[in-house]
């Protein structure tokens, strides 16, 4: 999985692209923990090229979360598709974290 | 049937899973039900490289074949390690609150929603998983 991330407006964006899987799954964790250790408090995770995911990432995704909100900030995700949709729905992800259908609706809505 | 035995360390799942998803497409799965697929396997074999076998690597065998003229295609995982019935692990609770979700608890769950049949059984001291996928996964009532 490939990570990469650019700010807009107070926001900063992560773009995850490829498959989130057992192996690659800490490394959004990390980056996250790492951009929150840097001061950033609005985070967007877009899912948009992210083929794949699993228990593993759910994981990262929820812990970086929680870490966010601890720091006093968000973590909020867009551009979900197919299977990466689908397991953030039966995970009850999708009522749990900030959902949006695209960056230009998330970045509308902070 | 397509068959392949690994030890089970994490950085094999990527050559068992490709073998099942290579099964899968030729039978001419979508590849979003390939997806689905992958995904409950990678969730049974994660669970037998982190907690099947306590002290030694042990070794996991992943079988895959189809039935029913191609409509399905089933999914065996095969370890030596601790007994252990995936089945009888209940359901994680899904809360909406952030703050009272637990981490873990969800490999199993998808296990069970990605596959249309689970079925478990203890053979000979070896845990046998076997997974059934349709080809247009089977409307869930649960």
């Amino acid at each position: 999985m490939e990570i990469s991330v650019r700010k807009e407006k107070d926001t900063l964006i992560v773009s995850v692209i490829g498959r989130m899987d057992t192996i690659s799954a800490p490394d959004l964790q990390q980056k996250i923990e790492e951009f929150l250790d840097q001061g950033e408090r609005q985070i967007l995770i877009d899912f948009q090229k992210l083929d794949y995911i699993c228990s593993s990432g759910l994981r990262s995704t929820l812990i970086s979360a929680q870490k966010a909100r601890t720091a006093g900030g968000k973590l909020s995700c867009c551009t979900l598709r197919g299977v990466v949709r689908k397991v953030f729905d039966i995970s009850g992800f999708t009522a749990m974290l900030p959902i949006f259908d695209s960056v230009e609706d998330a970045l509308n809505t902070e | 049937m397509k068959r392949m035995k690994l030890p089970g360390v994490i950085d094999n799942l990527a050559l068992l899973i490709a073998m099942v998803s290579e099964c899968a497409r030729k039978e001419g799965f979508s590849q979003e039900r390939v997806s689905e697929l992958e995904v409950a396997v990678e969730e049974a074999l994660t669970n037998i490289c982190f907690h099947a076998y306590d002290e030694a690597i042990g070794e996991v065998e992943v079988r895959c074949f189809t039935a029913d003229e191609n409509d399905r295609l089933v999914v065996e995982i095969i370890d030596s390690g601790k007994v252990f019935n995936p089945l009888s692990v209940p359901e994680p609770i899904l809360t909406p609150h952030i703050e009272q979700r637990n981490v873990g608890g969800l490999g199993i769950f998808f296990i069970r929603k990605m596959s249309d049949q689970v079925e478990y059984s203890r053979f000979e001291n070896q845990n046998l998983l076997s997974l059934t996928f349709y080809k247009a996964q089977k409307n869930k009532t649960d």
